[in-house]
């Protein structure tokens, strides 16, 4: 399971993945740590002790709105949907995160030579 | 709007708190059923699938807890930001704090004030036990405005008859007042008294705290004469003494004997100082008439006011029987009791009311605009918390703190401003405000202003943060907040002002309609010349001037020891004086009417009088003669009339040399003949219409024991009270002094209640004036501080100064002008309402309306000149060179 490369993933970055998560469709608290988990290559290993606390902090600002919907096996699941501001949200973290990945990279990349 | 809806979303969220628990728990038990499944298909049994679910979660209470403890956390956390930023955002704007503070203590202490009268008057349940229960039971003619008061048969029958009643009892509404006691040997004294019945206290439902009340024996002729004290009068005259039963007072020459005390507080409604109870003894009636009793009846339990209703009308069949001769044109009529003691007042409290809510409409508008000014002032700092990011319901939660936070300061300032306004109001209201003693800063008058407070804040807050703009807040930032006025700011803006015209406006012609009520009142002609004359009321105590001879003495003796005092033009004695006091109206038959079948006599005003009454009062005798002392016990009985009665009932013919009778009709009661006739007086109040008046000579008719004493004099008539006081203690020392008034006090008095409508919607009114125009003020110096870069450019292309200023006090008086065309309309709706308190003035009023228009609107030009005259000194270099 990959659990010595387990991630250990700061609060921001966790809120930029989940964003980036319900960019493609909306997707229940399940399905979003499954899909960062299959995207990551099972590198990220989601903590649902931070997921939802996670979710509900993306809820308030309103950058994620919360439905309860029926999923394909007709269980009820809360589904969440990125807003418009968090369309908005995900562009600008992810500029950030690049420049501050960008950023470390070179210090790294200097110490190096 | 979205604000609005977190913003409720989290106040219901308080409530859903556990919905949302049961929500939290759906989503945790279905992503570990997930998590399940997902392991199931990995390979592992059921119940390690299950296991290393569970335990991949971690603990699924543990991170509901933290989720919860996010939100609420978040909640006080910023809950406390917000009141601690509100607080400093207030502070670095003194100016700005303490206006909208004091407009509000203002406007909330007003609303206050009178609350708290409100809730007194017409809110707060009298103090007897099952006050609902309780009726007054009063006659009503056909044709009369008002029903009146019961006679002792009336009473006697209810008693007797009427098993609807549990209790009924009776006192005397005239006759209550003072009355004369010796005790301890000391001088004689006056003390408040109302005589009742022995059925009250059982009807009130209270019960003496000490001993008992009077029982159905002591209230009859020849009964024994009991006493009930007050509490008040116990503590402080006795000291408590717990054998105070059986002692006995001396009350009106006659021995009491105390046979209770009541509980603390008690009083009979609409008597609230009186120091004991005496027992009302009544003698069997002979006549149907005179009517001089109130009653206060309770329901027996279980039975209904319809009910009641109807058993009246058997009672009333009964007394028709009993009394044939008498009018039959009429019947009882039961009012609940605390409908009756209001009936008078509730007009003008509710109308004060009115009047004080639109007065905090308009301290709200102001307070509203001030917000909104400000708010475009900080619209730069607003865009620096969004962008920091603030969502917007943060950024609205926090302004309708800091609204919050002014409107509740201001609420604590009114508070106190209402407790200070509530006893200058108990203590101007004339007697015509009934409870007013208990009008007090209590319970509910707190949680209203309370609530008062909170709303006014939450309104004047909504405003600005509704305005909190989506999307151009990176504009705001850059141009420094001044790119240009937002449309819909203005637009609220120049609601507000137009709203604030109209309500002012309402209030103005309010208070104009009062006033004119006033003045039209006060200029109404009593018939008499009211200048320097003194009257002062001398009831005899029956116990010791049974025998007429010996009262018609007393009266006697008193005029000539006044008559002989220097100054003194004339004295005379009346049984009652204008403008209002008069105690007696009685039925009468003219010469030559025949009654037809069902037809009632004809009511008129009856005065006994001495014979220099007219001389000293100026009412010439216009036919006839006056009243000489040749009208004696042993000459022809003679009556004088008024020329509204000569002209109804003689018309055509000289009233005098006729005869009328007086009474119930009966042919062969006693022909008075009349001698004269006099203009018309006023004996029920100036605004009462004029009635038939029979006045009869004093010397033939001796039975009336509570006499005024008039007296006309050079100089102030006040000045002569020690003189009366020695002509009366000469006479018979223990014969109290009453009512001790000038003729013209009484006029005054007779319009208190009037001039206390007008003087308070008057000050109002003059409040009203004052918002709307530092309404208008307000919003023009905003709106030329914000235009002044299009007024440099107009200045700089050529306009003069004269056009600056005449365009700017044409869209201020756009505004004033469209605020008085509504308030119109709505005044004219409103008004109508106030008919009961007005007097010869229509509530349509176009002089009113017509001068208080303008008046507000001159206010208005005045208020739009002084911004306007500031935007035309705007120097064009430097406002287009930018900031």
């Amino acid at each position: 399971m990959g659990e010595e490369t387990r991630g250990e993933l700061l609060q921001g970055t966790l809120d930029m993945l989940v964003l980036k998560a319900l960019q493609l469709a909306p997707m229940h608290g399940w399905g979003i740590t499954e899909r960062i988990q299959q995207w990551s290559g099972q590198v990220l290993q989601v903590n649902q002790g931070s997921l939802y606390p996670a979710l509900y902090r993306l809820q308030r600002r309103g950058w994620i709105t919360a439905e309860w919907k029926v999923t394909e096996n007709n269980r009820r699941a809360r589904y969440y949907a990125l807003t418009a501001q968090g369309k908005k949200q995900l562009a600008e973290e992810r500029r950030s995160w690049e420049r501050l990945s960008e950023a470390v990279n070179l210090v790294l990349r200097t110490t190096e030579a | 709007m979205r604000i609005v809806r977190e913003g409720w979303g989290r106040l219901s969220g308080l409530w859903r708190r556990a919905a949302l628990e049961r929500e939290m728990d759906e989503e945790m038990r279905f992503h570990v059923d997930m998590q399940t499944e997902k392991n199931l298909r990995l390979g592992m049994g059921p119940a390690e699938a299950r296991r290393r679910a569970l335990v991949s979660f971690g603990g699924a209470e543990r991170f509901k807890e933290e989720g919860r403890d996010e939100q609420r956390a978040r909640w006080l956390e910023e809950g406390a930001q917000d009141v601690r930023y509100a607080v400093r955002m207030l502070r670095n704007a003194p100016g700005f704090t303490l206006v909208a503070v004091a407009s509000l203590a203002l406007g909330i202490g007003a609303n206050t004030a009178v609350f708290s009268v409100v809730n007194a008057v017409l809110l707060r349940p009298l103090p007897y036990p099952a006050a609902e229960r309780l009726l007054v039971i009063e006659d009503r003619r056909d044709g009369a405005d008002e029903p009146g008061g019961l006679s002792v048969a009336d009473v006697r029958a209810l008693e007797e008859r009427a098993r609807v009643f549990a209790a009924v009892g009776a006192y005397s509404p005239s006759q209550a007042g003072t009355t004369l006691t010796r005790f301890g040997g000391g001088a004689p004294e006056l003390l408040d008294a109302t005589a009742i019945t022995a059925g009250m206290l059982p009807a009130l439902g209270v019960a003496p705290a000490l001993g008992r009340g009077p029982l159905p024996a002591e209230d009859r002729e020849g009964g024994a004469r009991v006493v009930v004290l007050s509490h008040a009068f116990w503590r402080d005259r006795f000291a408590r003494a717990p054998d105070v039963l059986g002692r006995s007072l001396t009350l009106d020459g006659a021995p009491h004997t105390i046979v209770g005390v009541m509980p603390e507080g008690f009083a009979i409604p609409g008597r609230p100082a009186d120091d004991l109870w005496p027992v009302l003894q009544l003698a069997p009636p002979r006549w149907r008439a005179p009517f001089w009793l109130r009653t206060v009846a309770r329901l027996e339990p279980g039975v209904t006011e319809a009910q009641a209703r109807a058993a009246l009308g058997t009672v009333e069949a009964a007394v028709k029987a009993q009394f044939p001769d008498a009018a039959a044109e009429w019947r009882y009529v039961a009012t609940p009791l605390k409908e009756s003691l209001v009936r008078g007042t509730r007009t003008t409290v509710l109308v004060l009311y009115g009047a004080v809510l639109l007065i905090l409409l308009m301290t709200a508008a102001n307070v509203a605009n001030l917000f909104m000014a400000r708010a475009t002032v900080r619209a730069p700092e607003i865009a620096i918390r969004a962008a920091l990011g603030a969502g917007r319901g943060r950024i609205a939660r926090q302004l309708l703190t800091e609204s919050a936070l002014v409107a509740l300061a201001g609420g604590a300032l009114g508070l106190l401003f209402a407790a200070w306004g509530v006893r200058v109001l108990a203590a101007a209201t004339p007697g015509a405000l009934f409870r007013a003693h208990e009008v007090g800063v209590d319970g509910p008058v707190l949680l209203f202003t309370l609530a008062v407070a909170l709303l006014t804040g939450t309104a004047i807050g909504l405003v600005p943060a509704l305005q909190v703009p989506r999307r151009q807040l990176a504009g705001a930032l850059r141009e420094g907040g001044r790119s240009g006025v937002g449309g819909a700011r203005r637009r609220v803006q120049s609601l507000l002002v137009v709203a604030e015209y109209a309500l002012a406006l309402t209030v103005l012609i309010g208070a104009g309609l009062v006033v004119g009520t006033l003045l039209r009142l006060q200029r109404v002609d009593p018939g008499v010349e009211r200048a320097g004359v003194l009257v002062v009321r001398l009831p005899l105590p029956e116990a010791r001037y049974r025998e007429e001879p010996r009262a018609e003495a007393f009266y006697d003796e008193v005029m000539r020891r006044m008559r002989e005092r220097p100054g003194v033009t004339a004295v005379s004695v009346s049984m009652a004086v204008p403008p209002n006091r008069l105690v007696m109206r009685n039925p009468f038959t003219p010469q030559g009417k025949t009654f037809a079948q069902g037809e009632s006599a004809p009511v008129a005003e009856e005065l006994l009088v001495s014979a220099d009454y007219f001389r000293l009062l100026g009412v010439p005798v216009v036919r006839g003669r006056a009243f000489t002392d040749a009208d004696r016990s042993d000459a022809p009985p003679v009556a004088i009339v008024n020329e509204t009665l000569a002209r109804r009932y003689f018309a055509g013919r000289d009233a005098v040399g006729q005869w009328l009778q007086t009474g119930d009709p009966d042919p062969e009661s006693t022909r008075l003949a009349i001698v004269g006739v006099v203009p018309d007086v006023k004996y029920q109040g100036l605004d009462a219409a004029t009635e038939p008046t029979i006045y009869v000579p004093y010397a033939q008719n001796r039975w009336w024991r509570s006499m005024y004493l008039l007296v006309r004099a050079s100089g102030d008539p006040m000045a002569l009270v020690p003189a009366v006081r020695a002509a009366v203690a000469a006479a018979d020392p223990e014969v109290p002094l009453q009512e001790v008034r000038t003729l013209d006090g009484l006029m005054f008095e007779s319009v208190a209640a009037p001039r206390f409508r007008a003087g308070l919607l008057g000050a109002f009114g003059v409040v009203a004036l004052l918002l709307a125009g530092a309404g208008i003020y307000g919003v023009l110096s905003y709106t030329v501080s914000q235009r002044q870069r299009e007024t440099g450019v107009r200045l700089a292309l050529g306009a003069r100064r004269a056009d600056i200023v005449r365009l700017i006090v044409r869209d201020g008086m756009r505004l004033a002008l469209l605020g008085v065309a509504v308030g119109a309309l709505m005044a004219a709706a409103l008004t109508r309402l106030m008919r009961g308190v007005l007097y010869e003035v229509s509530p349509l009023d176009p002089v009113t309306f017509g001068t208080m228009a303008l008046f507000l609107a001159a206010v208005g030009l005045a208020a739009c000149v002084v911004p306007a005259r500031r935007a035309s000194r705007v120097d064009p270099m430097v406002s287009l060179r930018g900031e």
